[in-house]
């Protein structure tokens, strides 16, 4: 053999072998990194329980702002001045199943997706610190409480937007189950609040379970839940200006983006003459985002960072007073009504009347003022059978069509095609 | 040992440097050849003394510019400068074969005995070129009459003396059968989107695989700053056209099959000019000026209509408002472009080295491009069988864009203007006048890109060669989108939020590595059976860095930092992909003119669920180049080749799609959380492609016509669906789910006719025309899918084209007294019904049925030329939203204030589209044919050029996007801002139009 020819040899043996080594390397090569991302398996472990809480509570407060606004549109909190043609259907109220209105996530307009998205971060924690011991987490008895009532007022809030409900690909709900498995969290919160000592948590599941009883016309034990609430409790949803998913979205959609305008009924709501200062409105005298509609903005919430409450005191004390008008003890609602109005600031003037149906009505006008862009509204829209405003068949004023009669947001096609205990695949 | 043939007839190519290709004829051992590795020191001293030069030209006596010369057998290459001159040094031997190949011209050889030698070449043009080299993806030599696919060769270097040309994509438009361009905006700086034979994929990209020299390219189509939600930067358009000399287009999986997953969608080559060895210095200059201009804002822009509140009906043009009170609201843009070339070689040593410096002025005021490349290459043969090659490409540059499609573009204000605002503040415009829109806006995208590669190939004898490329492309784009905090006279325009300003900064650092080894053994099995094995491994490497800053709020105009806002955000993602892949393929050629290849590639790629292993690919294909065959007769039809090719390629799902992810999130305390990101699917795998294509290139009346025809039919298997997932599963959004099945076929025709060869008169004529129907098959059960702009208007639906069109088609209405449509009856599959029970039907489709062009060049004496193309897409429908906007939303439409001059379906849809139920009257045909091209190039007189000290100079005056037909409904039926959906969007809203662009460009040849 030749030296030219051994080094063809060698030549072509050293090819095949860089030629295999580089086929058979592969497993290595293939592997990535992925640090933007969590994979879930290995979230969901006992080292991450404060997070997970956290993150349960933080989609909530998400969901919640979600809420607040789209009730508010749906309800008549809330008007459209923006262009965009997913707001028009709300606010003109003839939502179409097919849109992805209710599809919407954290700080989308609908509430459906987002308050799914916090159930599900709950339900994995709760299976989670059901399975884990006290010497593995701390505090746990107290973040099952907290996951509980969160998880309660989740289930509430789905509930009343909506009209038709499924969680976790489960079977389609009528209202009334929705509110009694929020009734179970709350129940669940409030046992491990007790057993916790967790006062804060005791006030907001008894709260919740109130107002899902009050939705379950339970009246009675609605307001023996309310009066368990101590005087001056708030809960609520915390904001932030330091990341625009955690802005308070009133400021956000209304004051500062100009796409939502505060709803004509509230623009100057006014109690014996005087104007309600729970309901602070401004005539910003410009249009909205979509140069058209003028833009009056709330100053109740006042920053990007400002709260909203979740469960409070006043509602408490309303729930009493609904449950003493239903039970033929008109004194004892009046009474309710002027203690809130005596708390305003400027005070409003007290509120006298015998009649119930008078007092029902100024409870409607309560509800509606102190509880004002607080996600309250489109439940009593409904439960009371408030009047549409504008009427239905009105014109809407920006982007055409009519006022049609939705009062929640119905379950859409989207779920119905998708989840296989509707059917989906 | 076998003694060495003394007439070796081996074809040894370097096609730009791209893929070094080798094939033989015959094929005995080099081992004792002169110019053989391993050859006696003595030997190359006498290799190196040894020169041949020489000139190359056509019939006609004219200089064949760019002609690849080489001594068969070795690596020794040179190209022809603008005299048709060449020179090659280091040849040793004595029986030496030189052969000449040049696009569009019959390759030839002569054989030649020992010493320096001077040799005159004369190329017979040709229409039909099997000789012609091509790229395949092996190590070997392919030439065309052994290839089974249709293969689309565009010349870059002949394209650019006689058309109007500024980007790659402008190369390829209209040159390219089947190859659909649509351009994102307007503005300059923006792409276009690519799409090869028709839309093949439900929800992934429908772009091709790009190639320079033979490495990957980042050729994203919707890059940099958001602009309304879109990006309209296309990274394929960084390379200059003046540093290409060829771009090769491989269509489909049956060809694509070597380049595994992700090369279904076709495969872009591109392929840089190189050096000449052997020459001395040569310098080329080339000067262009020219305009960008809106044509006849004043006549696209509607006239707007509205009621007073005293009842009278105005109307209103904001351009002519405008116009009468001395303001632009467009303007006519200037364009700069310079490059310097100097190539040229020395002993083994080749190099070329060219800059181009870019200034593009759009017709937004605020839109400008200005780019500077560096495109260098290196080439050096240390010994005859082993030549290395070195690439750079540097890119840098500024382009800022004016905002489009939004409440914050000046078409988007003057679209939608106002005549009840016409005296106020705003001049009428929806939001703001053009000066305050143009002034509060600031949207740039700063890049760096560096691209290098090093290809090495070794030629073991005359049977084995072998070739490695390895390569990164490295793209850092700096993309700011800044809103000035307004002062009072500005923010009075805009809600509280826009008015105080923010900042959006993304830095987008992607790396693209590749590292490509092939060999090709060839051998002669028996008299006249020739036999090529190849074999490759590849590895591909993506690495995307993004990280993204914002701030909102400036307290005080001025601030232009995100450190001066308010409110401050960040994050960054790191998103890597890696593909591994190798292949085999066999091809078994008979007596030149029968061949048959088969291949198998096997990849597997990071992305692929962790249930899923590996991808495999076949592919088969055949030719036959019939009219070599004995027993044809050489009449009417001189040349004749059948071919056909079956095979497979993947398209591979997103990055992480195969993963369930938590994501991060800022929570309560603005303390650290998770939320849901993505369900997740580990079954995951790539779309599979299969193609079958038939067809023939035939040359008839000796050439003077050239015909082309493929009918090529595709099957797209476990096509991705972005399948929603159930709201109540708590995530949100899509799943990447292999479900879809889309079969796509059509033809291809493509004719080129010398119409005149004479002295005094040429004229060529090329037309092609192709068809493409395309239909999703399967979608899993899943029920339709909605895409696009808004949600209806466009789905995936069993049974029709990708992307749809559907919606509400009124059959008819009537007015009634107050101009009110009532009586609406819809068309419905068993005929008219009310439109309230009415279904939605099928509207049309959103990609052309057809396309084509047709290009005329004129030539007058020898140095007069005339240029026209005409191109044209048919078949397809778009979503006029700004019509639907004006008339349903914002109600500045004349139906909706004189309903009685309109059918009164029109009407119907003005009042009651709004819904998105009742669109047909908004989705449009958008069918056209552009005047898109016309130049007149001039050679300017050799004793001329001399006194400028040039060896040669040309001038062109040229035009182009000259004139439209169509019916389309919008300003232009061409471009395509991508939306939400990305590609399979096909909707104008205030998407700013193609201009029309004069261009003046002188070239010198020092």
């Amino acid at each position: 053999m030749t030296p030219r020819s051994r080094a063809a040899r060698a030549t072509v043996r050293a090819s095949a072998l860089a030629f295999f080594a580089a086929t058979t390397a592969c497993g290595s090569l293939l592997e990535v990194d992925v640090p933007s991302r969590v994979p879930a398996d290995d979230a969901i472990v006992p080292a991450n329980a404060a997070i997970l809480m956290n993150s349960v509570v933080g989609e909530f407060e998400c969901a919640f702002g979600g809420a607040v606004v789209s009730g508010g549109t749906l309800g008549d909190e809330l008007a459209n001045s923006s262009t965009g043609n997913t707001t028009w259907q709300v606010d003109r109220r003839d939502i179409a199943t097919s849109s992805t209105i209710s599809n919407g996530g954290c700080g989308g307009l609908g509430p459906f997706g987002a308050l799914n998205v916090t159930l599900w971060l709950s339900g994995e924690l709760q299976k989670g610190l059901e399975s884990w011991t006290d010497a593995q987490v701390t505090n746990r008895r107290q973040l099952l409480a907290t996951n509980a009532a969160y998880a309660g007022y989740a289930l509430l809030l789905l509930g009343e937007q909506m009209c038709t409900a499924t969680i976790a690909t489960g079977p389609e709900l009528p209202k009334a189950q929705v509110w009694t498995r929020a009734e179970e969290r709350f129940t669940a919160a409030i046992a491990d609040a007790q057993a916790s000592n967790t006062a804060d948590m005791l006030a907001m599941a008894y709260l919740g379970r109130a107002r899902a009883r009050l939705n379950l016309t339970r009246l009675a034990e609605a307001a023996a839940d309310a009066r368990q609430v101590p005087a001056n409790f708030v809960r609520n949803a915390t904001y932030s200006s330091a990341d625009p998913r955690r802005f308070n979205p009133v400021f956000n959609n209304n004051n500062q983006g100009a796409g939502l305008t505060v709803g004509p009924v509230y623009r100057t709501l006014t109690f014996a003459g005087v104007r309600d200062p729970r309901v602070p409105v401004t005539n910003a005298n410009r249009t909205g985002a979509n140069n058209s509609d003028s833009l009056f903005v709330q100053t109740k919430y006042a920053s990007f960072a400002a709260p909203i409450p979740i469960a409070k005191w006043a509602e408490a004390q309303l729930i009493i007073a609904e449950a003493e008008l239903a039970a033929g003890n008109v004194a004892a609602a009046v009474a309710i009504i002027n203690t809130l109005h005596a708390r305003t600031t400027p005070a409003l003037p007290p509120f006298a009347s015998t009649s119930a149906t008078e007092v029902r009505a100024q409870l409607i006008y309560e509800r509606r003022a102190e509880l004002f862009l607080e996600s309250q509204h489109l439940g009593d829209y409904q439960r009371l059978s408030l009047p549409f405003v504008p009427a239905t068949g009105a014109p809407f004023p920006f982007g055409g069509g009519f006022y049609g009669t939705n009062r929640c947001f119905p379950l859409p096609d989207l779920e119905r095609t998708t989840n296989p205990n509707l059917n989906g695949r | 040992m076998p003694r060495p043939s003394p007439h070796l007839h081996v074809t040894a190519l370097l096609w730009g440097g791209g893929l070094a290709v080798l094939a033989a004829t015959a094929a005995p051992a080099l081992a004792a050849s002169p110019a053989a590795p391993g050859a006696s020191p003595t030997v190359v001293t006498r290799l190196q003394a040894d020169s041949i030069s020489g000139t190359v030209t056509d019939t006609r006596g004219r200089p064949v510019q760019g002609a690849r010369v080489l001594v068969v057998g070795t690596s020794t290459t040179a190209l022809t400068d603008p005299r048709g001159r060449f020179r090659l040094t280091g040849v040793g031997g004595t029986d030496r074969t030189v052969r000449v190949t040049a696009i569009g011209y019959q390759a030839q050889s002569r054989t030649i005995g020992a010493g320096s030698a001077t040799l005159a070449f004369t190329l017979s043009e040709l229409s039909v070129n099997l000789d012609e080299v091509v790229v395949t993806g092996t190590a070997g030599t392919v030439e065309r009459r052994a290839v089974g696919n249709a293969i689309t060769k565009i010349d870059a270097r002949g394209t650019l003396e006689r058309a109007p040309v500024t980007d790659v994509s402008q190369l390829m438009n209209g040159r390219a059968s089947n190859v659909v361009l649509t351009a994102n905006s307007g503005m300059a700086g923006a792409g276009t989107k690519v799409n090869i034979r028709g839309r093949n994929s439900l929800a992934l990209t429908g772009a091709p695989l790009v190639y320079v020299d033979g490495i990957r390219m980042d050729a994203a189509q919707a890059s940099g700053p958001a602009i309304q939600g879109a990006n309209v930067v296309s990274r394929l358009n960084d390379i200059n056209p003046a540093d290409i000399e060829s771009i090769e287009i491989i269509k489909g999986p049956a060809a694509a099959t070597l380049y595994g997953t992700e090369a279904s969608n076709g495969v872009i080559q591109i392929i840089t000019k190189s050096g000449r060895a052997g020459e001395k210095a040569r310098f080329t200059f080339t000067a262009d000026q020219g305009t960008n201009e809106f044509v006849d804002p004043a006549g696209r822009i509607p006239t707007n209509y509205a009621r007073s509140p005293q009842g009278q009906i105005l109307s209103f043009n904001a351009v002519e408002n405008e116009r009468t009170l001395g303001n632009g609201i467009w303007r006519t843009g200037q364009f700069q472009r310079y490059a310097l070339g100097i190539d040229g070689g020395a002993g083994p040593v080749s190099y070329r080295v060219g800059g181009v410096l870019q200034d593009d002025e759009g017709i937004d005021l605020n839109n400008r491009q200005q780019q500077s490349s560096l495109r260098a290459n290196l080439q050096f043969l240390p010994r005859p069988s082993l030549t290395a090659r070195l690439d750079l490409g540097v890119v840098t540059g500024k382009t800022s864009f004016a905002p489009q499609e939004g409440a914050g573009a000046p078409l988007f204000s003057a679209i939608n203007a106002n005549p009840l605002t016409a005296s106020s503040p705003s001049r009428g415009f929806f939001a703001a006048p053009p000066e305050v829109l143009y002034g509060v806006n600031d949207v740039f995208q700063l890049l760096q890109r560096t691209t290098v590669s090093a290809q090495l190939q070794h030629q073991l004898g005359s049977r084995l060669t072998q070739r490695l490329n390895i390569g990164t492309d490295m793209v850092q784009e700096n993309n700011q989108n800044i809103v000035r905090r307004m002062i009072p006279e500005q923010a009075r325009f805009f809600s509280p939020a826009v008015a105080a300003g923010r900042k959006d900064v993304q830095l987008r650092d992607a790396r693209t590595n590749t590292l490509d080894y092939s060999a090709t053994y060839t051998a002669t099995l028996r008299e006249g059976l020739t036999s090529q094995t190849s074999v490759g491994a590849q590895y591909f490497g993506r690495l995307t860095r993004l990280t993204t800053v914002s701030g909102q709020q400036f307290p005080a105009p001025g601030l232009s930092t995100i450190l001066g806002t308010s409110v401050r955000t960040g994050g960054d993602d790191f998103i890597e992909n890696t593909t591994i892949g190798t292949y085999v393929q066999q091809q078994l050629g008979w007596r030149n003119r029968l061949f048959v290849t088969g291949a198998v590639r096997v990849d597997n790629n990071s992305a692929f669920g962790t249930d899923f292993q590996a991808a495999t690919y076949p592919k088969i294909s055949g030719s036959w180049v019939a009219s070599e065959e004995g027993w044809w007769k050489k009449g009417v039809v001189n040349t004749f080749k059948l071919r056909t090719a079956y095979g497979a390629a993947g398209q591979q799902p997103d990055a992480f799609a195969a993963l369930r992810t938590l994501g991060p999130v800022t929570g309560p305390g603005d303390q650290p959380a998770l939320t849901t990101q993505a369900v997740g699917n580990p079954d995951l795998k790539p779309e599979l492609g299969t193609e079958l294509e038939l067809g023939f290139d035939a040359g008839l009346f000796q050439d003077r016509v050239a015909l082309e025809f493929t009918w090529f039919r595709q099957d797209r298997r476990d096509a991705i669906v972005l399948a929603p997932v159930s709201p109540s599963s708590g995530f949100i959004g899509t799943r990447f789910t292999n479900l879809g099945a889309i079969r796509n076929d059509g033809f291809e025709l493509r004719t080129t006719v010398a119409v005149l060869t004479g002295e005094r008169l040429g004229w060529d004529l090329t037309a092609t025309l192709n068809a493409n129907e395309n239909e999703i098959t399967d979608l899993g059960g899943q029920p339709p899918i909605f895409v696009g702009t808004f949600p209806r208007a466009q789905q995936h639906r069993v049974g029709f084209p990708v992307a749809a069109f559907f919606g509400q088609r009124l059959a008819s209405a009537t007015l009634d007294a107050n101009g009110q449509a009532t009586n609406l009856q819809c068309e419905t599959p068993t005929g008219p019904a009310p439109c309230a029970t009415a279904p939605l039907t099928y509207l049309g489709r959103s990609t052309p049925k057809y396309e084509g062009a047709v290009t005329s060049t004129v030539r007058l004496g020898q140095r007069l030329r005339l240029y026209t193309m005409v191109d044209f897409r048919q078949g397809m429908r778009r979503f006029d939203i700004n019509l639907w906007a004006r008339c349903t939303v914002f109600r500045l439409c004349r139906q909706n204030y004189y309903p009685q001059e309109f059918d009164p379906r029109d009407v119907a849809y003005a009042q009651r589209g709004s819904a998105l139920v009742l669109t047909s009257g908004f989705i449009n045909d958008a069918s056209f044919a552009k005047l898109r091209e016309v130049s007149v190039s001039y050679d300017l007189p050799d004793a001329l050029a001399r006194q400028v000290r040039a060896s040669r100079a040309s001038l062109l005056l040229a035009g182009r996007n000259l004139y439209t037909w169509t019916r389309w409904s919008g300003l232009d039926p061409e471009t395509e801002q991508p939306g939400g959906f990305g590609e399979l969007t096909a909707s104008e809203q205030a998407n700013l139009p193609l201009p029309r662009q004069l261009r003046f460009s002188l070239n010198l040849t020092f």
